[in-house]
């Protein structure tokens, strides 16, 4: 998988033409699939597009067994030409999964949704501890613990210091501040976060992600379906995978070195193997760079969360970035 | 059940690090499992290794994420890159660091008895 023309194959046939979250958190008295819904329904208000727009659905399973396509479908009322469910979503696969659809001719505006209650529920990411396996045993528990061993893997290759860490912490902080769906928006310096005792050294608490209810969405459109739905669609310009599936058999698994090799292949440009142009890199870039995250995808105002299409150009999205 | 991991942990319990070891290629299965992950065959042998190894990292516990671990903290868990090839998550005792050399002891800790732990080889100690 050396060459670089596969990433770039997409480019720009396809753009995102909406995206919105429900309120984050602690959402009481709805049920993960209505919260995917709920958040189909304020992406498809806030961008001005009709529910009978869509033709695609992409579903992804959610804690407790729900998200399926079949169920979130039968909800929104959706009978879509295309629908898919990834039992492991995350963003980037779901908007792969959406390039390629639209790209193949099986649908021209898809919707990604997701729906969560994994909060309310008491999701821990935790492991049963019964059988006598190297988790149980050693108490290798929630995912802060490949994570911690990776930083301190860092730290030990790199020279990389908990302040410089923590500076990813305070840098988030300062985005929610301004984020008024955020939950932890008190002011964080790097003395804060270096005050806060370990939870998993060398790993703070302030280094994990909140487990989190909410729903997001994003409606992805060929780029001719695009130009009908808003006038300031975000294209994608390449797309690219690679997988770690052989686990702790993999050298290095925790540090995660595919992502190094997904982003030279995303990075390397179109079919041509030239370098993108200055306009082309503002345009493919995220609005949020912060985790990749589709879902945190925002607009810098704060009447903006939740209603808007995307900015254009990541320049304008001060929202995270 | 090929795929069982028992016999580690038994033969552990007797002070023996013992994996799978393919009947085809050679290659040692860790997690235990039915189907060698290198040619795809599915006969093995369990078969001690050298049990030396290098560790990659560790991670200590300050937050116990089971009632069954609140007076086991703090605690590490680390993994060991054994010079066999297995990966394999461990508790280090001694003076924990990155990249030394340890060698497995044979240890009780918590309920699940005698298990593998690491530590600095005793010249190095």
């Amino acid at each position: 998988m050396g060459g670089g023309s596969a990433p770039g194959a997409i480019r720009g046939r396809s753009a995102i033409v909406a995206v919105g979250n429900t309120a984050q958190g602690t959402v009481p008295g709805i049920s993960a699939d209505e919260l995917a819904v709920e958040a189909l329904r304020v992406t498809l208000d806030g961008a001005g597009i009709a529910k009978s727009a869509l033709d695609g659905l992409i579903t992804c399973k959610s804690y407790g067994g729900f998200g399926i396509d079949t169920e979130i479908g039968r909800l929104a009322g959706l009978n879509p030409a295309y629908s898919a469910t990834l039992d492991y979503g995350t963003c980037n696969f779901s908007l792969h999964l959406a390039c390629a659809a639209i790209d193949a001719g099986l649908a021209s505006t898809v919707a990604i949704v997701y729906g969560t209650t994994q909060r309310s529920d008491g999701n821990r990411f935790s492991h049963p501890l019964g059988r006598q396996d190297e988790a149980s045993v050693y108490g290798f528990l929630n995912v802060a613990g490949p994570a911690a061993m990776a930083f301190r893997r860092h730290q030990h290759l790199y020279g990389t210091t908990e302040a410089d860490l923590g500076r990813v912490a305070v840098s988030q902080r300062r985005y929610a501040e301004q984020n008024p769906l955020a939950i932890f928006r008190e002011p964080l310096t790097l003395d804060d976060y270096l005050a806060q005792p370990y939870l998993v050294a060398p790993l703070r608490r302030a280094d994990m992600c909140m487990i989190s209810d909410g729903g997001a969405c994003l409606v992805v459109a060929s780029a001719d379906r695009a130009r009908e739905l808003t006038d300031r669609p975000v294209h994608v310009m390449g797309i690219a995978q690679q997988t770690g599936l052989r686990d702790r058999q993999n050298a290095d698994q925790w540090l995660r070195p595919w992502i190094r090799q997904v982003a030279d292949r995303v990075y390397a440009g179109p079919a041509s193997g030239g370098r993108r142009s200055t306009r082309s890199t503002s345009r493919t870039r995220p609005a949020c760079g912060c985790c990749r995250c589709w879902s945190c995808t925002g607009s810098s105002s704060p009447a903006g969360w939740g209603r808007r299409s995307p900015r254009a150009r990541s320049g304008t999205a001060g929202g995270c970035r | 059940m090929t795929a069982d991991d028992t016999t580690f942990w038994a033969q552990a319990r007797a002070g023996r690090l013992v994996f799978q070891h393919c009947a085809g290629c050679g290659y040692v299965r860790w997690p235990a499992a039915g189907v060698c992950p290198q040619c795809l065959g599915r006969g093995y042998e369990w078969k001690p290794v050298q049990p030396v190894g290098t560790v990659w990292s560790y991670a200590v516990y300050h937050r116990a994420y089971s009632a069954a671990l609140k007076d086991a903290v703090p605690y590490n868990v680390a993994l060991v890159e054994l010079a066999c090839g297995v990966r394999l998550l461990t508790r280090l005792v001694g003076e924990p660091a990155v990249g030394s050399r340890v060698e497995a002891r044979f240890e009780e800790i918590g309920e699940h008895g005698v298990v593998p732990v690491f530590a600095p080889p005793p010249a190095t100690a």
